[in-house]
């Protein structure tokens, strides 16, 4: 089994899919170059006296894909704030692609958001626009694209998250799990290098669970992001990463590959897989 | 034994009363950190009124809401209250047998003060409530971190651009009051009251000067700034200072509105007592 408990641990030296292969894919960078893109160092949290994040330290290279499984409450989304640079941590540090999020310039920091892609657990799409105009508004104010350029492009995020037809529909009139796919198709639509998903099928019926996990991996494929993806869905999510991270008592309790993970003998963890 | 006791008592009373103090410091402090949270906001919302990229388009459906939506209430507390004027300034001015210059009593009261404090209460009452609301729920629900998270400012989108509507609308408003609360005055003083209408018009052109009228808009200019500013601060921070949920937002919205009309009024003495 892998635990992790102290900063200076090493990326495991081989994982399925792993980032070699798919940047050769998309043409970035040398075949065999492992780049660390996030890396999150003794990250502590506490709210009120209430600690949520103790002491996280991981490291993701450019092109993984990483799950982050963990507890209701157990500070996930914290954590993913916190990558983001949307929270500020007690103690610690988050350096992303060599940038210390401590003392990043604010023009540094709005060029690597430009970089980031940040699916919200509760979608958090602008309630006073149409799906339509909240997949077309990073277009708009992001890229220099004509409107017809735009139209064509959201169309075709929208019809890949199974959302045709509700273009028009206002954020409160559609369901939960429609939110939630509009805001995927809004966090996908700048092509992003860092994607942050916080529950990407929670809510979502297990057939569109599949088929959102699959348009994850085919982007994946297609634009090899580095990606965090929190989750519950255990264990369909392993074959689509390469690297599961657990958080449990605010501190990281495993980080292994699916498999290191699944062949685990920590009581905790089997208790967390259902046994 | 009663010794004992007695030395209890006056440690506990000892403790209370340093607990006393302790909690006096703390609210003292956190108050004036609030209040440099507040003034860095108003700057930082003033800086990104200049700073292009300005947002055109926002301000303008601000405008729409907090100008053109707030134009019936305006209308008819406008009318009410210059006649409520027309009837009380009538039987004062009357007493003294001076009810000729019930126009330029009307015209002052309206133009140096309450069409200015009027308006703006309602303003905060109506619109000021609302934007506190949106951005409260914009900030529960995440909507400013996407913001935020796509590189756009949120001082840019949502703060700027109702601070510049509130300072635009508010002296349109407060002039509409105005014109109206005067007509409301001249109904009853003139035409049901039987002032001669050239006294009442006459003698209010004579008596307000241009100073007045400037008195009255640079009020609802900074009215303007003071409404949009507390109401967006107090949704902006919602969750942070008030509490997360619907309570955080209706207590968010509550708190607008009354800081709001408490700095209005407080801020008329103000300006009041510097401009006299
Ligand atoms: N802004 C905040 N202020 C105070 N406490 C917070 C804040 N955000 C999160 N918390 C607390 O941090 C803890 C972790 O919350 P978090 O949302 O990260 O959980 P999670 O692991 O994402 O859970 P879930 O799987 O249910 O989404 C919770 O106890 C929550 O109350
Ligand atoms: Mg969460």
């Amino acid at each position: 089994m892998r635990t992790n408990r102290g900063p200076n641990r090493r990326l495991p030296a081989r994982w399925s899919g792993g980032p070699a292969e798919v940047s050769a894919q998309a043409g970035l960078g040398s075949p065999g170059e492992t780049r660390t893109m996030i890396k999150v160092e003794n990250l502590c949290k506490s709210f009120d006296g209430h600690t949520v994040l103790d002491g996280i330290s991981f490291e993701i290279s450019k092109g993984e894909v990483v799950a982050l499984i963990g507890g209701s409450g157990g500070g996930k989304s914290v954590l993913l704030k916190h990558v983001a640079g949307l929270m500020q941590p007690d103690s610690g540090r988050v350096v992303i692609d060599g940038a210390d999020l401590r003392n990043i310039k604010r023009e540094e920091l709005r060029r690597l958001r430009d970089r980031l892609g940040f699916l919200f657990q509760g979608g958090a799409l602008f309630d006073s626009m149409t799906v339509y105009e909240n997949v077309a508004f990073p277009l708009r104010e992001k890229s220099k694209m004509k409107e017809q350029e735009i139209r064509s492009r959201v169309l075709k995020e929208l019809e890949s998250v199974g959302l045709k037809g509700a273009e028009d529909k206002y954020p409160s009139q559609i369901s939960g799990g429609m939110v939630k796919r509009a805001a995927l198709a809004r966090a996908l639509v700048l092509d992003p290098e860092i994607m942050l998903f916080d529950e990407p099928t929670t809510g979502l019926d297990p057939v569109i669970g599949q088929a959102i996990l699959e348009l994850i991996d085919s982007c994946h494929k297609n634009i090899s992001f580095t990606g965090i993806v929190v989750t519950h869905e255990i264990p369909r999510i392993f074959r689509f990463v390469d690297r599961v991270l657990m958080i449990y008592e605010g501190k990281l309790r495993v980080d292994a590959s699916p498999d290191g993970l699944m062949r685990s003998d920590d009581p905790v963890v089997r208790t967390f897989l259902g046994e | 034994m009663v010794d004992h006791i007695k030395q209890i008592s006056a440690h506990s009373l000892m403790y209370r009363t340093m607990e006393w103090i302790r909690q006096i410091g703390a609210y003292t402090l956190e108050s004036i950190r609030r209040m440099g949270l507040m003034g860095l906001f108003l700057l930082n919302g003033f800086l990104y009124c200049v700073v292009p990229p300005i947002k055109f388009g926002r301000i303008v459906k601000q405008i729409h809401f907090i100008g053109l939506q707030s134009m019936v209430v305006i209308l008819l507390t406008g009318l009410f209250a210059g006649m409520v004027l027309g009837f009380q300034g009538y039987y004062s001015l009357s007493r003294f047998g001076s009810d000729a210059f019930l126009g330029p009593m009307v015209g002052l009261a309206l133009i140096k003060e309450l069409g200015p404090v009027l308006s703006a209460l309602m303003v905060t009452g109506r619109a000021g409530s609302a934007v506190a609301a949106e951005i409260g729920i914009m900030r529960i629900s995440e909507q400013i971190d996407a913001l935020d998270l796509m590189g756009l400012n949120p001082y840019r989108y949502l703060i700027a651009p109702n601070i510049l509507a509130g300072m635009i609308s508010m002296p349109l408003l407060t002039a509409i009051f105005d014109v109206v609360g005067i007509f409301g005055g001249y109904l009853i003083g003139v035409k049901l009251l039987g002032v001669s209408s050239g006294v009442y018009f006459g003698e209010m052109s004579h008596y307000v000067e241009m100073a007045d009228v400037l008195e009255g808009i640079y009020k609802s200019l900074s009215f303007g700034v003071i409404i949009s500013w507390v109401c967006t601060f107090k949704g902006y921070y919602t969750g942070i200072l008030t509490g997360f949920g619907a309570e955080g937002v209706s207590k968010a919205t509550t708190q607008a509105v009354v800081t709001s009309s408490v700095l209005i009024l407080v801020w008329d003495y103000f300006m009041t007592s510097a401009l006299f």
